[in-house]
Parts: structure tokens; C-alpha cells; sequence
């Protein structure tokens, strides 16, 4: 029979320390951001977002990490355009600290300018917490 | 000596689904910080996943599209979802991919599309593609 273990916190046995998950962790932050970066749709352990410009956002957390070296993952929608299309869409990590990140989507227009565009960012991070 | 306890199932006592964990000075929800649904698949020919949590099935929509079905569905269509692709090694080749892009992701489904990110930047196949999604389920 399955043993099941009620309980509100874990926490390691000093009272302090992180409780270590045998062959997993969990992220400590994640978003979905509104495609017009005026708000999260939904979060955790993200307390607001700056709409720096278009298709420029910066996230700050709640808890912040522990340094810069966490690992922010992401995704955006809507996605590419017509396939062989030369204006598609990218987004990446452009600044990361231990209190946000900066998360940017942009396409190369067909005179070589960068354009950026608002799209609805998904992004997560690894790490510890301070 | 680290203390280790054994157990098959947690579950919290004031909600079954909400425990805390500690992680620094901070005290924060575990269940919010643990991927719901994840899954490494290859893309190419016959597509089908190495390996998955709460994966019900993969359906290929053509070239560099394909939606990611869940066994549990998740409690509202705005979940977190990020993906990303290993490319082939060819220069010609590089990549990136797209998460929910043609149609909006379902409780139940998430929309990737893989695009070849050279001059042309056509929807292609990749072999290991990677998503992971993060939210409530129902």
C-alpha cells in the first residue's frame, strides 16, 4: 500500500535548509505574459512586469535568486509567419539578474532593420533563491 | 547523517495540493514551481516522444508543427509554455522554436512550431525537441 505523508512544509531537518527532492527540482519563477506586456496573465513568484517598449519587457521576482546564474527558458505566441516568410519572429533573454529578467522578441525586416514586436512571452527559471 | 524520509505520496493538510518548501530565506508553494507536463520528442519522420510526464499524445500537423496533447488537462488555456530545439549541427540549419503558434493552446494542448532560422526561414522537422509547461491543472 502507497504511504502518504499530510503535511503543509517540508523543510531539512536543521529547520532552515531546503528539503532536497531526490532526482528533481522545481522552478522558482515562471510567467505568462499579456501580448501588450501591460500584465502577467499568470505567474509565480513574479511580482511585476515593466513594458519597456515595444516587444521589450523586463520581470521582476518576488523572491529573488540567490545571483545572475539562474536559467530562464521561454517561449512566445503567435509564432512565425508564412513559412520562408523573412521577417520571423524571435525572442530571447537580452538581460538577467538575481531580482528580473529582460526578455525581448524582434524580426529582421527585409532592409536588414531589427524590428521589435509585442508577443505573448512564456518564460520560466532554474536556480536557488537568496 | 542526513535524515531521509520515505514516502510515496505528499499531500498538504489544509489543501491536499498546497505544500510549501523552503528555498533560501523564502518559503514558497511547491506544487506552483513544478512542471506539469514536459516531454523531449523527435519531430522527424513518424514522431514520437523519448520521453514525457503527463503526455497523452503528440499529433503532427506538417512540417514544423505539432501539438502536444496532456492526459491532464490543465485548469485554464493561459498555462506557461517554453520550448526549445538542438539543431541538426548544420550552420544552414539553425533553429528555434515557436510555442503555441498557429492556433492558441487548449487546456489540453500546446502548439509548437519549429522554424529554420536561415535566410529563408521555413518551417522544418528537428529530431529533439524540447517543451515543458508550468500552470494549474484542472
Amino acid at each position: 500500500m502507497p504511504s502518504v505523508l499530510n503535511v503543509d512544509t517540508l523543510v531539512a531537518a536543521n529547520g532552515t535548509d531546503p528539503v532536497t527532492l531526490t532526482k528533481q527540482s522545481a522552478a522558482k519563477a515562471w510567467a505568462n505574459i499579456r501580448q501588450d506586456g501591460s500584465s502577467l496573465n499568470r505567474s509565480f513568484n513574479c511580482t511585476s512586469i515593466s513594458d519597456d517598449a515595444t516587444g521589450v519587457r523586463t520581470i521582476s521576482f518576488v523572491n529573488s535568486f540567490i545571483d545572475a546564474d539562474h536559467a530562464p527558458v521561454l517561449g512566445h505566441r503567435p509564432g512565425p509567419l508564412t513559412s520562408g516568410s523573412s521577417n520571423q519572429r524571435n525572442s530571447h533573454v537580452e538581460t538577467v539578474s538575481a531580482g528580473n529578467v529582460k526578455l525581448v522578441c524582434s524580426y529582421t525586416s527585409t532592409n536588414g532593420a531589427i524590428i521589435f514586436y509585442d508577443v505573448n512571452h512564456q518564460f520560466s527559471s532554474n536556480g536557488d533563491l537568496a | 547523517m542526513a535524515s531521509i524520509l520515505k514516502v510515496d505520496e505528499l499531500r498538504g493538510i489544509v489543501s491536499a495540493g498546497d505544500i510549501t518548501v523552503t528555498s533560501g530565506s523564502v518559503t514558497m508553494s511547491l506544487q506552483d514551481g513544478v512542471a506539469k507536463a514536459w516531454v523531449n520528442f523527435n519531430g522527424t519522420g513518424t514522431i514520437a516522444a523519448d520521453d514525457s510526464l503527463n503526455l497523452s499524445s503528440l499529433s503532427d500537423g506538417g512540417t514544423g508543427f505539432y501539438d502536444i496533447n496532456v492526459t491532464s488537462a490543465f485548469a485554464r488555456t493561459n498555462h506557461c509554455s517554453t520550448g526549445s530545439i538542438i539543431g541538426d549541427g548544420s550552420t544552414s540549419n539553425r533553429s528555434y522554436a515557436v510555442v503555441a503558434s498557429i492556433s492558441s493552446n487548449t487546456t489540453s494542448k500546446i502548439d509548437i512550431a519549429t522554424v529554420n532560422a536561415n535566410v529563408t526561414e521555413a518551417y522544418r522537422d528537428y529530431a529533439n525537441i524540447s517543451v515543458t509547461d508550468f500552470g494549474d491543472l484542472a
